[in-house]
């Protein structure tokens, strides 16, 4: 079983690159323009050097090539690279707290996030919700606030104690949320907008959101990598953590600072997105099983295909009306969650 | 070589102290029992011997260094850990746990060169568990999961092992199995083995010395047959016992009498 799974690892990414590959040209061809998969395709494969010349785009109306290179790639690409950054931090906090329950919405982390963006767009001068400006460094700082609180309160003597953890998240999740609610309230005009935003959209996706996310994300993305080894041993709790050479302190605080800036930049564009960074992890340890070397790289793909499909129902199901993405992840993923409830439940009772 | 000293080591939890004044020294190639009445500080005692608790006052030290000044890294190579009680949140297997006793030797990214594997190869050897490699860490049984532990210890190819009541949950067999294991690691392997024990009949006859604590403190010190006496033992856990010799073994053997 074990060697079987060793021999199809390799298998797993070739697959998943190419499932992402094929979503982007489907979402890309997906629309209220209505481009199609093989038109999508050639307008995609004439950008890439050596395969332009496979492909002719000839007779396709250009506005084509704006509508996907201009309002779709970008969006695509946004939703890739915050499912992705949602899935690595979803792994990271299930491993760190060896809790199956933890993923950045649950820590209050999103929520803090979102908070700090919102309060930046209320008092902002700049009418655009979606605007780059302050609202990605408020959410920074919304997200390294929260995470602050949750660590003040749950941590005794610099270590961390896990239930606490989670329930002092869930405690300083609800404070944002009532905080969110109260600007909601009070910002009439935009109510709705804030609203809508709060239940999760890509709406505002540029390839200046893009480019913001992109470094960040990469960057954090990988230093959490880089301790993917360290995380499989602190997963095993901190004292064996200890004794085998982790300080287990110091790298909890260090994948709690970088998983809250990750969190933070993949929401202040798109608002909470929930239930990513809790399936993702859970789905793809089946696959994987339990090594955080292979279960992070292979959710930051998963995690990246899924939020795209997510993101292309969203905007097409109920065209030109757009569904919060919050809304379909939550749809999708619920059913599977519990169905890996259920799975997990019939596996511990055999 | 190498030698493991505690100086007037002092620690509390908040404001209860648990150990006042603890001073021991391990030599290298000897299994050292550490006893006492529940609550006595044994286990705190144990985790600051390898840097999970730092101490209030006083220092461990290993060979005249301080371990709060060693990296974390640095002093895994030296000091092994195996607790009471191993949960995996995850279904690791028996393998991947093993050969994270080379994480000393290893950082970021890299994979288990020929060296780590000759070091897993033969820990899973002396403890048996190659049968378990394949298996998921959650699917043992309580006396597979102490070996695979040990394993990991013997992985780790430190000089100093420390063992949390390693026995405590096992049932005879496991129990004399895993003992065995430790003191043949000290007489043939040279290595310093420092381990809790509740159980006095096991202490008796596998330690070669003997810390007694009580109240945070080490009341006695000294071979078994100096330590395990009617009248130590009455004093320190209140509890009159029946103090016999083992003809098999010429070890003690120690039996609680009830009070009714």
């Amino acid at each position: 079983m074990k060697s079987g799974k060793k021999a199809v690892y390799p298998l797993i990414y070739i697959t998943l690159i190419a499932m992402m590959f094929f979503a982007v040209v489907f979402s890309a061809g997906t629309g209220s323009a209505s481009i199609g998969f093989l038109n999508s395709l050639k307008i995609i494969l004439s950008k890439i050097p050596l395969l332009e010349r496979l492909v002719s785009t000839d007779g396709m109306p250009s506005q084509y090539f704006t509508i996907i290179f201009s309002i779709r790639l970008p969006r695509i690409a946004a939703s890739i690279l915050v499912g992705m950054g949602l899935s690595v931090c979803g792994v990271v906090f299930q491993g760190m707290f060896r809790n199956p329950m933890a993923d950045p919405y649950v820590l209050g982390i999103s929520s803090g996030a979102v908070l700090g963006a919102a309060l930046a767009f209320v008092t902002g001068t700049q009418y655009a919700l979606f605007s780059l400006g302050l609202v990605p460094l408020y959410a920074f700082i919304g997200a390294v606030m929260a995470t602050t609180a949750v660590y003040l309160i749950a941590q005794k003597g610099g270590k961390l104690v896990t239930n606490t953890l989670i329930l002092s998240g869930i405690a300083i999740g609800f404070l944002c949320s009532s905080v969110i609610s109260i600007i909601i309230i009070a910002s009439r005009e935009q109510a709705h907008r804030i609203l809508f935003w709060t239940m999760g959209s890509m709406t505002g996706s540029s390839w200046d959101t893009v480019l913001v996310m992109l470094p960040f994300i990469l960057a954090g993305s990988l230093v959490l990598l880089l301790n993917a080894g360290n995380i499989n041993i602190l997963s095993t709790g901190d004292e064996s953590a200890v004794s085998l050479g982790v300080n287990a302190g110091a790298l909890k605080r260090l994948l709690l600072l970088t998983a809250s800036m990750v969190t933070a930049i993949s929401v202040c564009f798109c608002g909470t997105i929930g239930f990513v960074g809790l399936i993702i992890p859970h789905a793809v340890r089946y696959l994987t099983g339990p090594d955080h070397k292979k279960l992070m790289p292979v959710s930051a793909l998963a995690g990246g295909i899924f939020l795209l499909l997510c993101d292309t129902a969203a905007r097409t199901l109920f065209a030109p009306q757009e569904i919060p993405i919050g809304v379909i992840t939550s749809l999708f993923g619920v059913p599977f969650f519990i169905s890996l409830l259920l799975r997990s439940k019939r596996r511990t009772l055999a | 070589m190498s030698v493991l000293t505690v100086e007037n080591l002092h620690f509390s939890y908040g404001r209860t102290k648990v150990l006042k004044g603890v001073s021991m020294e391990f030599y290298q190639g000897t299994f050292y029992g550490v006893i006492g009445p529940n609550g006595c500080g044994k286990s705190t005692l144990l985790k600051n011997l390898y840097g999970y608790l730092s101490p209030a006052s006083g220092k461990v030290c290993l060979d005249g260094v301080d371990i709060r000044r060693m990296k974390s890294r640095e002093r895994s190579r030296h000091i092994a850990y195996v607790p009471q009680e191993t949960v995996s949140g995850f279904d690791f297997s028996v393998f991947d746990i093993i050969a994270m006793g080379r994480n000393p030797y290893h950082s970021g990214l890299d994979g288990l060169s020929r060296d780590d594997l000759d070091h897993i190869e033969s820990a899973m050897q002396d403890t048996s568990t190659i049968a378990l490699r394949n298996k998921s860490i959650n699917e043992l049984s309580g006396g597979e999961k102490q070996r695979v532990i040990l394993a990991r210890a013997f992985t780790q190819d430190s000089d100093i092992i420390l063992m949390d009541e390693p026995v405590s949950m096992l049932d005879i067999n496991h129990q004399v199995e895993i003992m065995d294991l430790a003191r043949s690691l000290a007489d043939k392997k040279n290595k310093t083995i420092v381990c809790v024990l509740h159980d006095l009949n096991l202490t008796a006859q596998y330690t070669q010395h003997i810390f007694l604590m009580a109240g945070g403190a080490v009341v006695r010190s000294g071979m078994p047959g100096e330590v395990l006496t009617e009248e130590i033992i009455t004093g320190v856990y209140n509890v009159d016992v029946f103090i016999g010799d083992n003809k098999k073994t010429g070890s003690r053997i120690i039996i609680p009498i009830s009070r009714l």
